[in-house]
């Protein structure tokens, strides 16, 4: 008889959190590194957040009306994307590396550079075109 | 936990924690900041100073932890509250920005 193939998620666990019960406990710096990596996208929601608010309080007003908070609810908006994508890294990664599989692919990577490169062409557009 | 920490990741991974805390110090100030010119600026500062207490006790405790390189909490305990005061954060700065 053929093995099972290992499910997504062992029965009685929860895909939005890590459970330590699942697979083995891995090498104690697998698991502090993929937390500083955790802890990066935390960071840079958080400065997504920090410039979002600081378009629309600290920047005055573009030419075109409206300009200042669309750039501030698109970087608040980015900030919420990575946060919550960070998140579901930390939790696929750390399972995975529970469980000996390979490390799961990054999408968060190129959707974060997408996302920067258009809220930075949005803001040099605004500014070059005041 | 082997006593000599090769490649030092308890001490990066508490650095990391300091960072991801000041980080958060800054995000809070400009939105309590924003936040001073509305009617709930009361209210939405008191949110905002919430959620990054809970970012602050997390990070001082889990860099403490790990600078003495005890491991007693999972990263679990740490992640979670950390992304649930940015969701707040980030819930008070679309209110501030709208």
């Amino acid at each position: 008889m053929a093995p099972a193939l290992p499910s997504p998620c062992v029965p009685g666990t929860r895909w939005w959190r890590d459970d330590p019960a699942e697979g083995t406990e891995p090498d104690y710096r697998f698991t502090l590194a993929n937390e500083r990596t955790f802890l990066a996208w935390i960071r840079t929601s958080l400065g997504l957040l920090a410039g979002g608010v600081a378009v629309r309080q600290l920047v005055e007003p573009f030419g075109v009306t409206g300009s200042r908070t669309a750039l501030a609810l698109l970087a608040i908006g980015a900030s919420v994307v990575l946060a919550a994508g960070g998140y579901v890294r930390w939790v696929t990664v750390q399972r995975a590396v529970r469980r000996g599989e390979p490390l799961p692919a990054a999408p968060l990577v190129p959707l974060s550079a997408l996302v920067l490169v258009v809220i930075g062409v949005t803001a040099f557009v605004l500014v070059v075109t005041e | 936990m082997s006593e000599r920490d090769e490649g030092m990741a308890n001490e990066r991974t508490a650095l990391a924690w300091w960072r991801t805390a000041l980080a958060a110090v800054v995000a809070a100030g400009l939105i309590v900041r924003g936040a001073a010119g509305t009617v709930e600026a009361v209210v939405l500062g008191a949110i905002a100073a919430a959620a990054l207490a809970v970012v602050l006790v997390v990070a001082l405790g889990r860099a403490r932890a790990l600078t003495a390189q005890n491991r007693a909490a999972p990263a679990a305990l740490t992640t979670v509250p950390v992304a649930a005061a940015l969701l707040v954060l980030q819930v008070v700065a679309l209110i501030v920005v709208l």
